[in-house]
């Protein structure tokens, strides 16, 4: 008897604790909606002309990574943001450097650690969606859930009752992004928490 | 059950079995040909073949996508996608080869599995189970191979057919399970997949938990570069980082084929590699190389 109230005690516990982040998650996104929508908005503007991602490879901001995508190679370089050598790549891979920099300076205030356009399929249609990690500092370091993960969509997706990303209208499989569940924060963007970023 | 606890990165299991990981230094098998069949030549074979209907063997695998994805093989060998979040990158870097060597003995060989079921490549003879047979064409959410059941069905046939240590704690498929041990390739039985099934001499240095001793690497593998066919056993995430820890244990968990090496002016390398359905320049430190692999393997051009 003592063992099944111990279980009840410790799933209860669990299960306050997973609502609790999901809307400590859900706050935060509102309170930074203006800035995480002006990044997405912002990337996938540059990314029409030149595709590429963009991540953070240590904690300090230290490293940063940049994959630029052509039609045949994927070029991934790694720099110091303080050295001129991520603005000379820039240049010469004909970003336009000043609105690059302003997007990572903003990714960088928001602890932004990886930002891509990710390939997904409906209905044997290929279609794409901006999903963005950033480091959340309120769930703390001992967490193993260290990163907040939001999916933006260009069409309006569909969610079960309990929030969750549906893969399709009336279906009741949940689509999974990077092995992740997904939930509902609006129409057009969902969440998770996760212990990788990418 | 099976899948409880049991995960790849678990050093536990590697150190138990790690005595079990050939190093493949010595091991060659007899190559009669290195390109066999051309391009071209798979399509036209595949312009001339006449379209099947629905496989009665592998019924989530339409005809016409299957054609598709046969037409790709051919035409598009580097978009071949190993797909995300599964364990599949060791069957999708091996792949390289019957696509570049010898397409039309590939499609063939892939029609005939269609068709029957069960078909045999280079003498391996692959006859897969039900599971395996209703699975090929449901795998989903694993980007662009979500659209590719003929590379579904390889991959599980590969996965369902050689076994190594990794893959002893879940021998049989169960759905879910292309992301689990029983999809994982350890080292020795990557090696033994390109020997038995493409007839290749197959020189080897690695293991899976330890680094190869080689005084400079950038010409150990340029050196072989030169003469074969390379791939490198990597640990991943320091090639794909994916979160800021660091970890205690550094362990292989990528395959990837090497295309070219070249050192750069500000000491930097460029790795030029084929992973994830394209290709990719990665300028890394000598440092991060020496860290990162702990596999090289090389199929030489040898008749």
């Amino acid at each position: 008897m003592k063992n099944y109230l111990a279980y009840i005690l410790s799933a209860s516990i669990l299960c306050a604790s997973c609502s609790s982040n999901r809307e400590l998650t859900a706050d935060y996104y509102r309170q930074n909606e203006a800035t995480l929508v002006s990044i997405k908005d912002r990337f996938k503007k540059i990314h029409r002309l030149h595709p590429f991602s963009f991540e953070v490879r240590d904690k300090n901001y230290a490293e940063v990574g940049i994959e630029i995508i052509t039609d045949s190679i994927r070029y991934i370089y790694h720099f110091n943001p303080g050295e001129n050598n991520l603005a000379d790549t820039l240049k010469a891979y004909r970003f336009n450097v000043p609105e690059m920099l302003s997007l990572f300076a903003d990714m960088k205030q928001m602890r932004c650690t990886w930002i891509t356009n990710l390939d997904y399929y409906e209905r044997g249609q290929e279609k794409f969606m901006v999903f963005l990690s950033l480091r959340h500092n309120k769930l703390g370091s001992k967490r193993k859930e260290k990163y907040f993960t939001v999916a933006f969509f260009d069409q309006p997706q569909f969610f079960d009752n309990k929030g969750r990303l549906l893969d399709k209208e009336k279906s009741r499989t949940i689509r999974k992004i990077n092995g992740q569940i997904f939930y509902k924060i609006n129409n057009r963007a969902c969440f998770t928490l996760s212990g990788t970023f990418r | 059950m099976k899948k409880v606890a049991l995960h790849i990165y678990n050093p536990f299991i590697l150190l138990v079995f790690t005595c079990f990981s050939v190093s493949a230094k010595n091991t060659e098998s007899v190559a009669d040909s290195i390109q066999t069949s051309t391009q071209s030549q798979a399509m036209a074979w595949l312009d001339s073949v006449q379209r099947t209907d629905s496989s009665r063997y592998w019924i989530n695998v339409q005809p016409d996508i299957f054609f598709d994805n046969l037409r790709g093989f051919a035409t598009s060998p580097l978009k071949f996608y190993e797909g995300r979040t599964n364990n599949f990158c060791a069957y999708s870097a091996l792949t390289y080869l019957p696509l570049k060597n010898d397409p039309l003995g590939f499609c063939q060989f892939m029609l005939k599995l269609y068709k029957e079921g069960k078909a045999s490549y280079n003498n391996i003879n692959f006859r897969p189970g039900k599971a395996i047979l209703a699975e090929a064409g449901l795998l989903k959410y694993k980007g662009a191979l979500d659209l590719n059941p003929a590379a579904q069905m390889w991959f599980l046939c590969l996965a369902d057919r050689f076994k190594g240590y990794l893959n002893f704690v879940n021998l049989n498929f169960d759905k879910g399970d292309e992301n689990t041990l029983w999809a994982s390739t350890n080292y020795s039985k990557f090696n033994r997949m390109l020997r038995k099934v493409f007839k290749l001499r197959i020189r080897a240095r690695g293991s899976d938990l330890m680094r190869p001793w080689i005084d400079d690497l950038y010409i150990h593998i340029q050196e072989r570069l030169e003469r074969g066919t390379v791939f490198l056993y990597l640990n991943n995430r320091l090639l794909y980082r994916k979160k800021h820890t660091s970890s205690r244990f550094s362990i292989p968990t990528h395959y990837i084929l090497l295309l070219d090496i070249q050192k750069v002016d500000n000491d930097k390398i460029n790795i030029i590699y084929w992973d994830y359905g394209m290709k990719s320049l990665q300028q890394i430190s000598p440092e991060l190389l020496r860290k990162a692999v702990f596999g090289i393997t090389y199929a030489t051009n040898v008749k």
